[in-house]
């Protein structure tokens, strides 16, 4: 207790370089904290989550090109070989599926204009609440599935969208409005091409905080009766298929089912696909987890350790005078180490809560493509800790060079 | 003025937080100087994407080739049948035309061990109809081999996927079950977009890769893309925005390939912006850092300040004295960082860009580390050395003669 007491006098002895230390440590917190949230959040992609698994049913050789409904359909049609198969040995619930088909519209006719273009995902309205990651009843009205296919001022069946908050601001929508929109990739099947219209009604949006607020999601139906009348080659088809599983293992045994019965399909986890997408990402992902990562440690112990070097040599004849007093070596070391893991400590948790509530005050850290990162609660532990490790770190030369101090030595120089 | 010799001396005299600052000082540098190269690296890929005059004509909306289609019965040379753009098509530029199809396949690859799922990785294939036309549009000569034959499955390979794949001339690649190519040329490519790419056969590509439609009845084959060159930038603008005027009849997005792939790199300034954020906030940090030895150095120096204005030199003389100390303590530290950070030029890396659209671009490029990047690294450095080091040179300026000695 009593060299707590010490430390903290110590500390407010030159309280002008103990605010500058602990600034210096908050700061580099805070970007050790912003890194690992990025790091962490680009990972929850790759990692499989605890419980039901999701497989992801896409064309074997191609990315993003659609490939015709009835292979979804060989899957979830009961009395099919697969669907019955994959019933019996993976305890697959025909309910647990949904698809995916992206669109690109653009409010502007011409298509000069880019800010007017926004994504839709037509998928089944029934499913959007439970097939979708991170999106469910508390971010979207339950009853906007019927809504969807029923939207009650344009009277159209199947025409109402869902869209994110994001995406309403950019376009200058809002709920309850209807609009025409032309598809940017969907064209007529005349000699000219050109694009598809197609009415839509807003019945819904997305909240700001939620990942899908920079897109919307339509009703498959609607799309898929637009195609065939105007005779587009993506008829139906689909760009993706969803299915859902109890654990990893039977989602990997039911992706070897279904590509051994479908070889024109591919079958993988969700998170094995998202692996791929960030492949040309990895060599940035290791600079950040090799280099910048060390980088900023480095630099945290440099400046603890040039603080603490500079306490420690301007104290030479306080150190003295202490062992003088009956401090063993010991004491004198666990004294300036205690001065050093104080700072880190403190500015180490201060980084940390300042960090946590800027970050998530501003709703997270927002990449493209990305849904927005907030920062996790462990961060409470991240700060502290990196104080600590860095601050023994720096501080451990300092100390054992104060508690080497030779009494005789600083008394000759003092006289 | 103080003789400089007094700072120098200084530092020296206290090596130690001299030499701990100037590391913490060269790991920001080094840092920022790497990032940034890696942005300069991508951005130079844009430049490197053909000749000036080039022009790309994509389906109207389409910011990417990738999710471009023009169908095949649509007579494109219409287009340029309009006078202002006839005379640039003539003599040697006469059929300077190459349409392609752009795709990203998706290999299947044998699993590691027994039982195992195979794995997949992308690959970027690109159909042309007349390789040599298409390597002459896009500046690009063979470093090896000859182009693509009409007849059997060959291939052309960027140096860059050469590599990564570890493919030579004469080798087989089975891109997609029963697709086998050979490969009997490989590009001078290196530095360009097309480093990434595998050209084959415009047929093939559209047939295996999605991009012709085979539906019975409503078969069409697609381009995604016609590159015509022209004589220059400035005629290659005047085509863009003469064809783009031209949508009653056919409808396209016309620009110069230039901006095409300058827009791809619009991505890149998300890197660069991140890597400026991290660089400013570790600076604060260094900054930091350097005002605790510089406070340090104006206590141990008190009675040096009160000696100093006795003789006779001014409160800014000594504020510029401690600067200069600051400063030079920066230079030390920031000099070494970009020596450090300079040993990443040329280094080879894969990176993306992305004109949105979900779509992009996989390619290899080598890191950059050029004028733009030193002079940004040393005004970097320069900014943390003045504002770390004001406040303790101010706090000496103002430091009374008789009680700085008392």
């Amino acid at each position: 207790m009593k060299i707590f007491l010490l430390v903290l006098k110590n500390l407010r002895r030159n309280k002008l370089r103990s605010v500058l230390t602990a600034a210096a440590v908050i700061a580099l917190v805070a970007i050790f904290s912003i890194i690992r949230t990025v790091v962490l959040g680009l990972d929850s992609f790759t990692e499989e989550k605890s419980g039901s698994v999701r497989v992801i049913v896409s064309d074997r050789y191609n990315i993003m090109m659609p490939f015709h409904r009835r292979y979804l359909d060989d899957i979830i049609r009961p009395g099919s070989t697969l669907h019955d198969q994959l019933k019996a040995e993976c305890e697959f619930d025909r309910e647990k599926h949904t698809l995916w088909h992206f669109v690109i519209f653009s409010l502007d006719k011409d298509m000069k204009d880019k800010d007017q273009q926004f994504f839709l995902l037509a998928t089944l309205p029934d499913k959007i609440l439970t097939m979708t990651d991170d999106l469910g009843a508390d971010d979207v009205d339950p009853r906007a599935v019927e809504l969807m296919r029923n939207p009650p001022r344009s009277g159209m069946p199947n025409s109402g969208i869902v869209m994110g908050e994001l995406i309403l601001t950019k376009l200058k929508k809002k709920v309850g409005d209807r609009f025409k929109a032309w598809a940017i990739g969907h064209r007529k099947g005349t000699a000219l091409r050109e694009p598809i219209e197609m009415d839509f009604e807003i019945i819904g949006a997305i909240p700001m905080s939620n990942r899908w607020n920079g897109m919307g999601f339509m009703d498959y139906a609607y799309l898929d009766k637009t195609l065939n009348a105007e005779k587009n080659e993506f008829d139906g088809r689909i760009h993706y298929g969803w299915l859902e599983f109890k654990d990893k293992a039977t989602a990997e045994k039911a992706g070897i089912m279904i590509e051994k019965h479908l070889p024109e399909m591919k079958a993988e986890t969700a998170s094995t696909a998202f692996s791929r997408f960030l492949a040309p990402l990895k060599n940035v992902l290791d600079g950040i987890k090799y280099l910048l990562v060390p980088a900023i440690v480095g630099v945290m112990i440099l400046i603890l350790g040039n603080t603490f070097g500079i306490t420690v040599r301007e104290r030479f004849t306080e150190m003295a005078v202490l062992k003088v007093l009956g401090f063993s070596s010991r004491r004198i070391l666990l004294l300036v180490l205690g001065e050093a893991i104080l700072v880190g400590t403190l500015a180490g948790l201060l980084g940390a809560v300042v960090t946590y509530g800027l970050i998530n005050g501003l709703g997270g850290i927002a990449l493209p493509n990305f849904p927005p990162m907030r920062m996790p609660s462990a961060i409470f532990w991240w700060g502290p800790v990196l104080g600590v490790f860095t601050a023994l770190a720096g501080g451990i030369a300092p100390a054992i060079s104060a508690c080497r101090v030779k009494v005789a030595n600083v008394f000759a120089t003092v006289a | 003025m103080i003789p400089i010799h007094y700072n120098t001396r200084n530092l020296f005299v206290r090596w130690r937080p001299t030499l701990l600052t100037a590391l913490c000082f060269m790991l920001v540098v080094a840092l920022l100087v790497v990032m940034l190269a890696f942005v300069q690296g991508l951005n130079e890929l844009s430049k490197k994407s053909g000749p000036e005059g080039n022009v790309m004509i994509l389906r109207d909306g389409a910011t990417d080739e990738l999710f471009s289609d023009l169908a095949d019965n649509v007579n494109l040379s219409k287009l340029w049948l309009h006078p202002e753009v006839l005379p640039h098509l003539q003599g040697p530029n006469e059929k300077m035309a190459s349409r392609e199809v752009y795709s990203i396949a998706t290999q299947e690859l044998p699993p590691k061990k027994e039982g195992d799922r195979p794995t997949y990785r992308f690959l970027q294939v690109r159909g042309v109809e007349d390789p040599e036309v298409a390597g002459a549009v896009h500046g690009l000569t063979l470093k090896a081999g000859r182009w693509l034959g009409r007849d059997g499955n060959e291939i052309v390979l960027g140096e860059g996927i050469a590599r990564t794949l570890g493919l030579e001339i004469g080798n087989e690649f089975e891109a997609r079950k029963p697709l086998s190519w050979r490969v009997v040329g490989i590009m001078d490519s290196k530095g360009s977009p097309f480093d990434s790419e595998i050209w084959a056969k415009r047929e093939e590509v559209g047939r295996n890769f999605g991009k012709d439609n085979n539906t019975p009845g409503q078969e069409q084959r697609f381009f995604t893309s016609v590159v015509v060159q022209t004589p220059n930038a400035a005629t290659a603008q005047k085509f863009s925005e003469v064809l783009q005027d031209r949508q009653k009849d056919i409808r396209v997005n016309v620009l110069p390939e230039r901006r095409y792939y300058e827009a791809m790199s619009e991505s890149n300034q998300m890197f660069q912006v991140a890597a400026l954020f991290i660089a400013i906030i570790m600076a604060i940090g260094g900054m930091f850092g350097l005002m605790n030895t510089m406070f340090a150095a104006v206590s141990q120096r008190i009675k040096d300040i009160g000696v100093l204005r006795i003789v006779g030199f001014r409160r800014w003389q000594i504020l510029a004295s401690f600067m200069l100390e600051s400063l030079l303590l920066a230079i030390i530290g920031g000099g070494l960082g970009i020596a450090i950070g300079y040993l990443v030029n040329g280094i080879e890396q894969v990176g993306f860009m992305s004109a949105g659209q979900g779509g992009g671009k996989t390619v290899v490029f080598n890191m950059l580390v050029n004028k733009q990047v030193i002079i940004t690294a040393a005004v970097f450095t320069l900014v943390m050395g003045l504002f770390g080091g004001f406040l303790p040179a101010f706090a000496a300026m103002r430091q009374r003669p008789l009680e700085a000695l008392r």
